[in-house]
């Protein structure tokens, strides 16, 4: 419980420092998450019942969705529940996926989640596929930034690019990924 | 791509601000409200005699069930743009309209003549209200909906309906500056009504627009 409590400390604390701009911190936020998050969505699927292959998936949802809302937490407020209910919502939108919707019973106790690394040398994800919904460009920067790890300086200028145009093109394509992500549904 | 790949993306990604949404709503509201002002002013008009009907308290009464009803959802849409709110836990504050509801209706029962209770029920206007209502609701709505489309409800269909409402009592509370309908009767069953249509439209736009 204590080892909780410091956990979830921290990650409020980086996410504070991130909202301020500094990007380590934010690195970091996503690096203590994301192992959390993990912990929480193999419990969650486990419950549902739905394919255990799709849990790195839920997991990016679940960061995407994070960093497309994180101006929805308020710095005054736990950070933990917050997180908790997006982790829920994003399985719940998997669950969705395969006609579970009613008997879905998720909680929403982020703080009793098992960090959990992720498990290397999987198939290709979601998201690669998801990509194919952005624009040619889009999908340029978002390789490049994403898995060369290029910056976004470097990509304006191979892509002769302005650092805004780029950083605006960046931003479109991760919401139109995750709004792709939820269009799978039937 | 890895989780760390998506990281190194979000990462990047972290120097655009996303708007306050807070700080623009009440700007968006007040855009909201001129839209209904506009159609009511053009369409509508405040009724002639409403200085005398003001002393009647059944007149005064149409206000403040709407303003009660406007006054005491709204919390529940302004925090629905956080996840981790539960809704029903903010439903409690809808007791107050319905506090108020009850009392008016009392109130007209004790004061008018059995008689009168059907004819006062009904009304003159009350397909005006069912539509006019409504129509007056599309503004505040669509701003609330737009609003809460930055945020991030987990309950898209109950927020989109407390919406709905809201917008509703807003409207009904412009409506009544011109509906010659007075008992409290009428607003019980039309007001509701109408307000209840927009409820379910909220809803219902809600369950396609508010996902996220």
């Amino acid at each position: 419980m204590h080892a909780f409590d410091t956990q979830t400390e921290a990650l409020a604390v980086l996410l504070k420092k991130a909202k301020a701009g500094d990007a380590l911190a934010y690195r970091s936020f996503f690096e203590r998450l994301a192992p959390l998050v993990r912990g929480m969505a193999r419990r969650g699927i486990g419950r549902v019942g739905t394919p255990m292959a799709d849990l790195e998936d839920a997991v990016q949802e679940t960061l995407l969705a994070v960093h497309l809302k994180r101006h929805t937490w308020r710095e005054d407020q736990p950070i933990g529940p917050w997180i908790g209910a997006i982790t829920r919502y994003k399985l719940i939108d998997l669950a969705r996926k395969y006609g579970r919707r009613k008997e879905i019973e998720l909680d929403e106790t982020f703080d009793l989640a098992t960090p959990e690394p992720e498990q290397p040398s999987l198939p290709e994800r979601e998201m690669d596929r998801l990509l194919e919904s952005v624009s040619e460009t889009q999908r340029v920067i978002v390789r490049s930034i994403s898995i060369k790890g290029v910056s976004i300086r470097e990509v304006a200028g191979t892509m002769k690019m302005s650092e805004g145009a780029v950083r605006v093109a960046l931003h479109r394509a991760l919401k139109t990924l995750a709004e792709a992500y939820r269009r799978l549904e039937t | 791509m890895k989780t760390g790949d998506l990281i190194n993306a979000l990462v990047e990604d972290q120097g655009i601000k996303e708007p306050l949404f807070g700080l623009r709503l009440g700007v968006r509201m007040v855009a909201g409200l001129a839209v209904s002002l506009v159609i009511f002013f053009l369409f509508l008009g405040v009724r002639a005699d409403f200085q005398t009907a003001m002393t009647d308290p059944h007149v005064v009464f149409k206000f403040i069930f709407a303003a009660s009803l406007f006054g005491s959802l709204l919390p529940m849409v302004v925090y629905a743009v956080r996840p981790e709110i539960h809704l029903a836990s903010l439903m409690r504050w809808f007791v107050l309209p319905l506090l108020v509801l009850g009392s008016g209706v009392a109130s007209q029962l004790l004061t008018s003549p059995p008689d009168f209770w059907l004819s006062g029920m009904m009304g003159r206007y009350p397909t005006a209200c069912l539509r006019n209502i409504p129509v007056l609701a599309i503004g505040p709505l669509t701003v609330l909906l737009l609003m809460l489309r930055g945020g991030a409800p987990t309950q898209p269909v109950a927020t989109g309906a407390a919406a709905g409402a809201v917008s509703g009592g807003l409207a009904a509370f412009i409506y009544a500056l011109h509906c010659p309908d007075d008992s409290a009767l009428f607003v019980a069953l039309w007001y509701s009504l109408a307000i209840g249509i927009v409820t379910v439209i909220g809803g219902v736009l809600g369950r396609y627009w508010l996902r996220w």
